[in-house]
């Protein structure tokens, strides 16, 4: 019924004028069940439903979104979106490839099919493993949402999908005295409930007390520019945040990425090969259609030190005369879609770690990500690491505590000298400057390069 | 629609159960993107939604969703299906009562935003991309909201308020090898920003910026903040040590420390939701009412901010997120500030500058965020001034800011006389002994 409603609109669209359009009609099914201490913090069964029209007219797109998901607001969001569009430059001509087709991702168990009180104990359950003397506080979640999406647009595009993913993740608080240090862990990815079916409770929560016990042990990291070996979680770090948010390719068209213009020119150590690739199975940022309904797929960004390419949308894709990627992504219907990753990661190479180590006279092993930031003019990066282990004479010594790395992202690719035989992706969300938020994925191998390390 | 009608329409599909909240919001919004000096996007969004909270048996459970015409029922259906699901917590505490409002109704309506379309905020967007020439603005936007909100609760409570927020947030850099970006911010209730200036603002930093080389070595240094960056510095360290649920939890440095010194004592600060800001008004969004409280005095802790759920509310439970209305019945109520003021000095920037022998006066950082458990700090500078002697004598960028926060708030050298407001605090430069500088 909407669906031809939503047809019947794109035509009045384009007769009113419209050099391009389309409607988005999205619905968003969301659980969060969170503990702290054993005492159940937050329940929430979330929804949400809602269309969002895009006009592109004289070189600028008018929006309009809204929750109601009738006839009359889709008529009145076709009026505001049109009265919004006046341009006032030369306009690229949208020529976007046609997709039909439905797809329904398949997960081993539906969450919607699975018993509330089963993913209350689970989380209970994961809250009551972390109990050990020392640890402060025991916080254990579980996250799904399912977002089911239709697309159409004036190219004659239409498609459907669905999104589900799920989240299972503990976090211990270790305190003595007025030291209070953390640690986390989980799984996460485009799956069902498996996730949490597959994961070793017991263990998961045994093993993050553990470790943000051990926290309270370390010391305070070095300073100045060292060797530093990346783990996987702070590889896809770099990646995302040194590389990825300047391979976006509207930051290239208007000049703002430290990488317009180096396609074809050497960037990085040959053994640097960067991709983002929205199709990987099961990974956080997996998208079977971006938000503008192109297909996702994979973008080498990055091959064997030369860059190679760009992420796109639809108006970038136009701009520079390539097929869109996939990456035309927005946090919900009632937001902005332009260029974003999906799963960007560094590809693995063939050192093992205990290999990389033993070649590591000085230098500082990095062990799971706190956040970054990424800076496409300047092109620095800051990434905040949870923990690290200083390496001496080719051997693991003791553990740190938290740091920052920074540095200028080029200098840093340069300085690459070996990279791992295995490639992790860690789920997360990315926003666009400060806000915009999608799921994405990053990750790579064990990596070594130079960078500047200073205290967090 | 009449969101406290909606939110009695909840109310009374859960007449059975204990007790039982609704909150409900409603907001339209007009954002303009501007995209390499011009206008891309002019999108509106018209979003409502609803949040049910049901507590029946020492178990508690919440449904939200986007505002139909069944959500009231379908919210309470799904909430009472949580808690019927939750374990039996003997510590939950009442939801709101219903108390007089304690702050005089702020000034945080404007008419021109809620009578009116884009056309303005697209003229001052214009008009800020021209008042930077010659640098450029790669990226802006600027968007204005009518936010309505209503809370009910089966105590009694029910209160309703309304108020218009504007939010900017513009880069800025001239052309050259390596050119760095300036950043300027907006948070007002009203269109009352001066375009000239921003736009001016905007040029100065893109040129210092532009203007910044590598800083090589590692030093101990004073740093001076300046309200920009300080706002997040603050709420992530100040904001999370005075927050009633850390407390509770043990995690908060302050737990236990009512009464004693905890920062500098030349630093006050106050909870202030009487003034205009972006979450100013007479209630929080659990329906408690918000007051003017005096958190720290002359660097004394004087209390915590609590919600419903970790004490007796001080009026300090949000939904909201105070630059973006939309989706916030999705949202769970956290413990914030309405509007942390840090009381201003008598020194102006220039005067602090003055009085700094070794420092770096911080331009911008890459995301200015503190450790809030461990108050530990390690940030990308992005453009910062060199001082050396009382002078600015380089402009810097490449390098990290580290240190430690808590112990840099009891280490206060000055603070500064002219506030800024930013999204929930209002803050003057401030410089702090004992931090690390860490480049090439």
């Amino acid at each position: 019924m909407m669906r031809d409603e939503m047809a019947v609109s794109i035509g009045v669209l384009v007769d009113a004028g419209a050099d391009f359009c389309d409607i988005q009609l999205q619905s968003i099914e969301g659980l969060t069940v969170r503990s702290i201490n054993g005492r159940l913090r937050d329940l929430e069964d979330r929804s949400a439903e809602g269309l969002r029209i895009r006009v592109w007219k004289g070189g600028r797109w008018g929006y309009a979104s809204s929750v109601q998901v009738d006839k009359a607001s889709l008529r009145r969001c076709c009026d505001e979106a049109m009265r919004n569009v006046r341009g006032d430059r030369p306009s690229v001509s949208m020529n976007a490839p046609v997709n039909v087709g439905d797809h329904r991702v398949r997960v081993g168990l539906d969450p919607s099919k699975v018993p509330l009180d089963e993913k209350v104990a689970a989380v209970l359950d994961l809250d009551g493993a972390q109990r050990m003397d020392g640890v402060l506080n025991r916080i254990a979640s579980y996250s799904e949402e399912t977002k089911s999406n239709i697309l159409l647009n004036s190219a004659g595009t239409d498609v459907s999908w669905n999104e589900v993913r799920t989240r299972f993740r503990a976090m211990s608080v270790a305190a003595d005295g007025p030291r209070v240090e953390r640690y986390y862990d989980g799984p996460d990815g485009c799956r069902g409930f498996e996730l949490v079916k597959d994961t070793d409770i017991e263990a998961l929560g045994r093993r993050t007390a553990k470790e943000a016990l051990a926290a309270l042990k370390a010391t305070a990291a070095p300073s100045g520019h060292l060797t530093v070996i990346s783990d996987p979680m702070v590889t896809g770090l770099l990646a995302h945040e040194v590389i990825g948010h300047a391979a976006e390719a509207d930051e290239v068209v208007k000049g703002r990425s430290f990488l317009s213009g180096k396609v074809g020119k050497t960037v990085a150590s040959p053994l640097v090969s960067l991709a983002d690739d929205g199709s990987v199975p099961y990974a956080h940022g997996s998208v079977p259609f971006d938000d503008e309904g192109s297909p996702s797929g994979r973008t080498d960004i990055i091959r064997d030190g030369v860059y190679s390419g760009y992420i796109n949308d639809l108006v970038t894709a136009n701009a520079m005369g390539v097929t869109p990627s996939g990456n035309g992504r927005a946090q919900d219907f009632g937001r902005r879609t332009w260029v974003r990753m999906t799963n960007t990661f560094i590809e693995p190479g063939g050192s093992s770690l205990d290999e990389i180590v033993a070649e590591t006279k000085d230098g500082i092993l990095c062990d799971k990500m706190v956040n970054g930031m990424e800076d496409p003019v300047g092109g620095g990066f800051e990434a905040k690491v949870l923990r690290g282990f200083i390496i001496k004479d080719g051997e693991v010594k003791g553990q740190v505590r938290s740091f920052t790395l920074t540095g200028q992202a080029l200098e840093i690719l340069r300085t690459v000298d070996m990279v791992g035989d295995r490639l992790e992706l860690d789920g997360g969300m990315c926003g666009k400057g400060i806000e915009d938020w999608v799921n994405v994925s990053s990750g790579g191998p064990y990596l070594r390069s130079r960078i500047i390390v200073g205290g967090g | 629609m009449d969101l406290l009608r909606l939110n009695e329409a909840a109310l009374r599909s859960l007449q059975r159960s204990e007790q039982a909240e609704a909150y409900a919001v409603r907001s339209r919004t007009y954002a303009i993107y501007v995209d390499d000096g011009r206008v891309s996007n002019i999108e509106f969004k018209d979003d409502a939604g609803m949040s049910v909270r049901v507590m029946d048996g020492g178990r508690m459970g919440s449904a939200a969703s986007t505002l139909g015409d069944d959500t009231p029922a379908k919210c309470a259906r799904r909430a009472m299906q949580a808690a019927s699901m939750s374990p039996v917590d003997a510590t939950l505490r009442d939801f709101s009562v219903p108390r007089n409002a304690k702050v005089p109704r702020p000034d945080v309506l404007d008419r021109r935003i809620s009578e009116n379309g884009p056309e303005g905020l697209v003229e001052l967007a214009e008009a800020i991309v021209s008042a930077a020439s010659p640098a450029k603005v790669p990226r802006g936007l600027l968007r204005a909201a009518l936010v309505e909100t209503a809370v009910s609760n089966s105590n009694g409570v029910e209160v309703s308020q309304r108020s218009t927020m504007v939010y900017g947030h513009f880069t800025s850099m001239v052309m050259g090898t390596s050119p760095g970006e300036g950043v300027q911010s907006i948070h007002s209730n009203h269109l009352d920003m001066d375009a000239d200036t921003i736009g001016s603002r905007l040029l100065v930093s893109a040129r210092a910026h532009a203007d910044a080389v590598s800083f090589r070595g590692q030093e101990e240094l004073d740093m001076i903040l300046p309200p920009s960056e300080l706002e997040d510095m603050t709420l992530s360290s100040i904001g999370s040590a005075l927050n009633g649920e850390n407390m509770v939890l043990g995690r908060s440095p302050w737990k236990g420390l009512e009464g004693e010194q905890v920062t500098s004592g030349c630093l006050s600060i106050v909870d202030d939701p009487g003034s205009p800001s972006l979450l100013a008004g007479c209630y929080d969004d659990e329906g408690s009412p918000t007051e003017v409280r005096t958190l720290v005095a002359d660097g004394e802790l004087q209390g915590f901010m609590f919600d419903t759920f970790n004490g007796i509310s001080t009026g300090n439970g949000w939904r909201r997120e105070p630059n973006d209305p939309q989706g916030s019945y999705r949202m769970p109520v956290r413990i914030g500030p309405a509007n942390l003021r840090i009381i201003p000095g008598r020194l102006s920037l220039d005067d602090m500058v003055a009085e700094t022998e070794n420092g770096i006066l911080v331009e911008r950082l890459a995301w200015p965020e503190v450790d809030p458990l461990t108050g530990r700090f390690g940030l990308e500078l992005r453009c910062g001034h060199l001082i050396r002697g009382g002078e600015v004598v380089a402009t810097v960028k490449n390098a990290l800011l580290a240190g430690e926060m808590f112990n840099a708030w009891k280490d206060v050298k000055a603070v500064g006389s002219e506030n800024v407001r930013g999204a929930r605090t209002d803050v003057p430069p401030v410089s702090f002994a004992g931090a690390r500088l860490v480049g090439v």
